[in-house]
């Protein structure tokens, strides 16, 4: 049977980060980028994903026991061999920690607004709602209109995350009417860089970006990651700076550098394609944000 | 080791009888004052372990102490330890770790309590070679500094609000009002101290004119007996003023002082005279006369007449009694206080003292029945005694005036000799007039009814009316913006009075109620009893004080009415809520009052409600609701259930045989199980408070506030003897979450599951989860439980809640009314948790349970579902209240506005979908962690247990760790 998707690695409720207010995060899986520094690797993946977290793990070895493909050693400790791994989710089921679980799960689009709904209170009571983000909400373009619409019939208040690198006419015809407000990343200004550190270029993310800009279409906020020697060089921020000014973009958020990352990645079976294992420094946020001046910074840091 | 123990008792038993033949200050201890001379003690006591392999006892009489081994028959008091090893403890412990014991159940008493108190301060006595010297760790306590001032934003006029453009005062901090300053840094830098001049008058007086009989050799009547004897406590107490105070009359003799109440639970403070002012929590400080006062001439002449002993002999010593002596299944609050309710302060204020007398005497002349007459005079002497304390405080004020050289102070106290010449006897007219007849009368309170949750009620409905005449009488601008700060001066004297005095709290009750104060509730918002608006400018008033003051006690509560309250309001209590870390908690009107209803009060009456204690509903002035009358343990029967109604800590058959959990064939099996030994915990807990509640009638009924209560008057009787208009007795059962985890457990890893049976389920509580990770892993992570909004768990707890509810409506009750039910728990979730056993829950071996009805913490962040869960119960059934914590912990790169949103935005949408209460926490766990480890500079750092706010460096460790672990909730954008 052909899985369905997109599918919904989390939905996490009672987020007081991803936009105003109280809100529910979804977080749709696949991605059209793999930036070295995904801070939400377990969304790459369009497919369903074993994660294991070795922190929680207390050795008992039942996933072990369980798998009909001896695709785990003896004793667990998320000693998986994903070549033999069919992602049946046995073992995430049988775990008694929580160590493992199965990262995916698809929702009609309608189930999914009710599982939203849960919360409208505390969206209507905060001034929250809702943000679809991910991985890249608008990789299933009718899907996410068709969520975006169903909350917006229902009074909630929709904000869409995304990297950027859509179809902009798609956008215009399906999604944005169903949105209330877009953050869209800028994450590397030069083409060339952006293609070696996301593993596509920003032309598509640019376009988009002076679309947003000119039309006013939509209410947006620009934000960029600061990911040390990657994006948060001298050069790149200067440079997304000037190009933002050209457009008359006034206002953006930065993102400071989060370590945590690296873990998730390990939980999934890769290893991590970049290193940094600390948080920033005073130093070098304010050395990013000197950058921006004449900026307005959404929420100080 | 052990074999010699026997040995050691000896030597301790023997030593007793030669000190008391050798040292003739030690013999006074064996004789005691009755009014025309001294007599000698007489008494048998009893040490044995439980085994009975070791046992010995002493006869104390004539001045001497014979002892011997083996029982002896008519014991007054026995010593149970649980082996020798606790029996070794016990001659070598001090009296705090002897209470330590206690609560570990190596130590349970048999008959007279007093006696073992006595007996224990004999011990206590003999091994301490010197007087302790203060303990100098205590000392931070008064001499560390206080956090600095807060500031509040500006805000709108809203609600009913007349006089005030700012409601939240955002211009004024604490440094405005340099007298609440200086009172508030008095409030903590001066120890606590025992007072002995109630207990003394009160003894004094009976001494001279009889307790049961009187000297002429007939029966005394209660009721007039405590009214003489009333009237001669504020006849002749000292009359005090606080120096530079606004407001007249102290509850003690001390600055702050701890008030002793002989007639109900004083005297187990027998046994501390010595220790008590270097114990590691709550130290009092004593005067060596005070000592000897208590231990010579009034504890001896209590012993056998306090509230307690009087059932136990009545009784003749019932199961129910003794099973309150275990700590384990219930703590009868009966046995220390009768006090959870609200005096008619309406009417003090609007008519005073003086027309209560008039109408008393009238009706005594009418009356025909002599329980009647004797009623209406024990009414008439009590308020007469109160007016004449009042006029020394008048004369009192006068003389200081005299010799006042500052001009201003001596016309503030030439205002005061006038205001108490005219209140509390006639009607207030001013607010200064209003406030200080309120705290007279209560002053006068406390000097008949123990400080333990007498509260206050609704001041800011109370006092409008007169602040509102005061502004109506400001000729300018000028003139309202200085009565505007004098009423904020004046509320602020008032909550700082409420902290003069302290309720005497045993080194035992430092385990049990960690850091209480007497939890003088006061209540502000909501509605009036026409439904329209109560926000009021005292609303404000009021929360301006409690936020510059910062104060554990009165502890604020705040009904906000979903329909009827503003949004702005809320902010502005979340705001108070914010700035001081833990006050007010928030109430939904809208619930109780339907819960009210529900209990049958008219709907003026059910919106006239106040928090009682800790947030216990009361119908002001008119219910007497005794609204912490006993906190039952739901853990209790559950363990019980698990072992065929054997407790394993207490090594008892304490329920009946309900069967061995191994041969249930179902859940059902087993949750019929639990019900029947939860039936046979809560018959005891009932019986045990009906008993007390009755001997109340005899030992101390209380006329004075039965002369505040609507209702006494018209039927003629003392509340005691269910004169109210509203009668009932409220509990407080604790565990709710960690029974409902506990019953999700078992159905779904022994029944639907089959993961386990029951026999390993047993062996793993038994050994603590050790060898059973896996199955404790899974209990954690698997089980469905309260709070994450799953509909079984929230299904689960429902039942039982509609359970329980229906069974304690359905017991008889003393006085008429019912008993009614709610979910908080002060600190005894700490108490009754290290009294239990691993739980199927999870939870380990003495860990505290989850603090009210607030669910367990879980791994991941489960705010929203645990609001929804809490709010989604039915308050019809939970009609005593709840207490639902909530710790979170703003970020510092937010604005206090949006922190504030957020706070707001979780409060209103808990409070609109029906949730009865809720208390925030502002705090973060690194700061709780880091008081721990200095508490110096948190000397006012405020938490919220469960229903009432305490000083988080005067709390037991296991309750800072409580807190310390409870989840804790980012407030950031």
């Amino acid at each position: 049977m052909e899985k369905r998707r997109p599918l919904v690695a989390e939905i996490k409720r009672n987020s007081l980060d991803d936009g105003p207010g109280i809100r529910s995060v979804v977080f749709f899986k696949g991605c059209p980028l793999c930036c070295v520094w995904c801070h939400n690797p377990e969304c790459t993946r369009a497919g369903e994903d074993l994660m294991f977290r070795g922190d929680q793990c207390i050795g008992c070895g039942a996933c072990a026991d369980v798998c009909t493909e001896h695709a785990i050693a003896a004793g667990g400790r998320g000693a998986i061999e994903r070549e033999l791994c069919t992602l049946c989710g046995d073992c995430a089921d049988e775990c008694p920690s929580g160590a493992l679980s199965l990262i995916g799960t698809y929702h009609e689009p309608e189930e999914l607004v009710e599982i939203l709904l849960r919360d409208k209170p505390f969206y209507d009571n905060s001034g929250g709602g809702v943000t679809l983000s991910g991985g890249e909400p608008t990789l299933a373009m009718n899907y996410t209109a068709a969520v975006a619409k169903g909350l917006r019939e229902r009074g909630v208040h929709v904000l869409v995350e995304t990297c950027g690198d859509f179809a902009w006419e798609r956008f215009a015809d399906t999604l944005l009417p169903h949105v209330d407000l877009v953050y869209i990343d800028m994450k590397i200004e030069s083409a060339a860089l952006h293609e070696k550190f996301t593993g596509r270029t920003n032309e598509r993310i640019k376009e988009n970006l002076e679309k947003l800009a000119s039309t006013r279409a939509v209410e947006f906020l620009v934000r960029v990651p600061l990911v040390p020697e990657v994006t948060a060089t001298r050069a790149n921020l200067e440079g997304i700076a000037a190009w933002l000014r050209e457009r008359g973009v006034e206002r953006i958020a930065l993102l400071p550098y989060n370590p945590l990352w690296p873990a998730k990645v390990q939980s999934l079976g890769g290893s991590p394609a970049y290193e940094r294992s600390g948080w920033m420094s005073r130093e070098e946020c304010d050395a990013a944000k000197k950058a921006f001046v004449g900026f307005r910074l959404e929420r100080d840091f | 080791m052990e074999a010699l123990t026997p040995v050691l008792m000896d030597a301790v038993l023997k030593g007793l009888g030669a000190r008391a033949l050798l040292d003739r200050k030690f013999r006074a201890n064996l004789y005691h004052d009755v009014g025309s001379g001294s007599e000698p003690w007489n008494a048998k006591v009893v040490f044995r372990t439980r085994d009975g392999s070791v046992s010995r006892h002493i006869v104390v009489s004539g001045g001497r102490i014979r002892s011997g081994r083996g029982g002896v028959g008519d014991a007054d008091a026995t010593f149970v330890l649980r082996d020798r090893a606790a029996l070794k403890k016990m001659l070598v412990a001090k009296p705090a770790e002897s209470m330590e014991m206690l609560l570990r159940n190596e130590l349970s008493f048999e008959g007279n309590m007093s006696v073992v108190a006595r007996v224990s301060y004999l011990l206590e006595r003999m091994t301490s070679k010197k007087q302790l010297d203060r303990d100098p760790r205590h000392d931070f306590l008064y001499e560390s500094s206080l956090a600095a001032p807060v500031r509040s934003l500006a805000s709108q006029r809203s609600d009913a609000v007349e006089y005030l453009d700012d409601p939240s005062f955002s211009e004024w901090t604490i440094e405005d009002f340099p007298r609440l300053g200086r009172f508030l840094a008095d409030a903590f830098s001066t120890r606590p101290a025992i007072s002995t001049e109630r207990p003394r008058l009160l003894t004094e007086h009976l001494k001279r004119h009889g307790f049961e009989k009187s000297l002429d050799g007939r029966d005394r009547d209660p009721v007039l007996r405590q009214a003489q004897a009333y009237k001669y406590m504020m006849e002749n107490r000292r009359p005090r003023i606080r120096h530079d105070d606004l407001i007249a009359g102290t509850t003690t003799d001390k600055e702050i002082g701890v008030v002793i109440y002989p007639d109900l639970g004083g005297v187990l403070l027998w046994p501390e005279l010595y220790t008590m002012h270097v114990r590691d929590l709550n130290p009092y400080t004593i005067e060596e006369s005070d000592r000897r006062l208590l231990a010579d001439e009034i504890f001896p002449y209590w012993q056998s007449r306090n509230l307690r002993e009087v059932a136990r002999t009545n009784a003749g010593n019932p199961e129910c009694l003794k099973l309150d002596e275990r700590f384990v299944l219930y703590f009868q609050w009966k046995a220390h206080s009768l006090s959870h309710t609200i005096p008619d302060f309406p009417t003090v204020l609007g008519r005073g003292l003086g027309a209560i007398v008039e109408e008393a005497a009238a009706a005594e002349d009418k009356a025909d029945d002599a329980g009647k007459k004797n009623f209406f005079a024990a009414v008439r002497l009590c308020c007469e005694g109160v007016i004449a304390y009042a006029t020394h405080l008048s004369e009192e004020a006068a003389r200081n005036a005299a010799s006042e050289n500052d001009p201003v102070r001596r016309a503030e106290l030439e205002n005061l000799a006038r205001i108490c010449a005219r209140v509390p006897a006639g009607p207030a007219r001013t607010l200064e007039e209003a406030v200080n007849s309120m705290w007279i009368t209560w002053v006068a309170c406390h000097m008949e009814n123990t400080n333990a949750g007498l509260s206050i009620g609704r001041v800011d409905k109370w006092l409008q009316p007169y602040f509102a005449a005061d502004m109506r009488g400001c000729v300018d601008e000028e003139a309202r913006r200085a009565m505007i700060h004098r009423a904020v001066e004046l509320l602020g004297c008032f909550f700082l009075r409420c902290t003069d005095h302290l309720p005497m709290v045993a080194d035992l009750g430092n385990k049990l109620f960690g850091g209480s104060s007497s939890d003088q509730a006061i209540t502000i918002g909501g509605v009036l009893e026409d439904g329209s608006n109560n926000v009021t400018d005292m609303t404000y008033i009021i929360l301006k004080v409690a936020e510059m003051l910062r104060l554990r006690d009165p502890n604020l509560n705040a009904r906000w009415h979903p329909e009827v309250n503003s949004v702005e309001y809320l902010r502005r209590l979340c705001e108070v809520n914010a700035l001081t870390g833990s006050t007010p908690s928030l109430h939904n009107d809208r619930a109780v009052i339907a819960a009210m209803r529900e209990q049958g009060f008219t709907i003026e009456h059910a919106r006239d409600w106040s928090a009682t204690g800790c947030v216990e509903p009361t119908s002001s002035g008119r219910h007497f609701g005794h609204t912490n009358s006993m906190m039952v343990s739901m853990v209790a029967p559950l363990e019980m259930a698990l072992h065929d109604g054997y407790h394993p800590l207490c090594r008892e058959q304490i329920g009946p045989h309900t069967g061995a959990v191994t041969e249930f064939g179902s859940f059902g099996q087993f949750y019929d199980a639990y019900l029947e030994q939860f039936r046979y915990v809560a018959e005891r807990s009932i019986e045990c408070n009906n008993l007390f509640g009755e001997t109340h009638r005899f030992v101390r009924p209380t006329p004075f506030l039965s002369s505040l209560v609507d209702g006494c008057l018209q039927s003629g009787r003392d509340v005691v003897f269910g004169g109210a208009l509203y009668n009932s007795s409220g509990i407080a059962l604790i565990g709710l979450a960690d029974v409902v985890d506990s019953l999700m457990a078992v159905k779904h890893l022994v029944y639907d599951e089959k993961r386990v049976d029951f026999a390993t389920l047993l062996d793993a509580l038994g050994k603590n989860f050790e060898g059973y990770e896996t199955l404790h892993a899974r209990m954690l992570n698997k089980v469905p439980r309260f709070g994450s909004a799953n509909p079984e768990a929230q299904a689960m707890a429902q039942r039982l809640i509609d359970w329980a509810y229906d069974l304690y409506q359905g017991f008889p009750h003393y006085r008429g009314g019912h008993y009614t039910t709610g979910y908080w728990s002060m600190s005894n979730h700490v108490a009754f948790g290290t009294l239990s056993g691993a739980l199927p829950s999870g939870r380990r071996r003495h860990k505290p349970f989850t603090p009210g009805i607030t669910p367990e913490p879980g791994a991941k962040d489960t705010l929203l579902q645990n609001i929804q869960s809490v709010a989604g119960l039915n308050p019809l059934k939970m009609p005593n209240n709840i207490a639902f914590n909530v710790k979170v912990v703003p970020d510092p790169h937010d604005s206090p506005e949006q922190a504030l949103d957020v706070m707001t935005a979780y409060a209103r949408t808990y409070l609109e979908a029906g949730g009865m209460q809720m208390q925030f926490n502002v705090i973060s766990t690194e700061t709780l962690r880091d008081a721990m480890e200095h508490p110096e500079a948190y000397r006012n750092l405020m938490v919220r247990i469960s229903g009432y706010n305490a000083y988080f460096v005067e709390l037991n460790r296991e309750l800072q760790m409580e807190l310390i672990e409870r989840n804790e909730h980012a407030l950031k954008h």
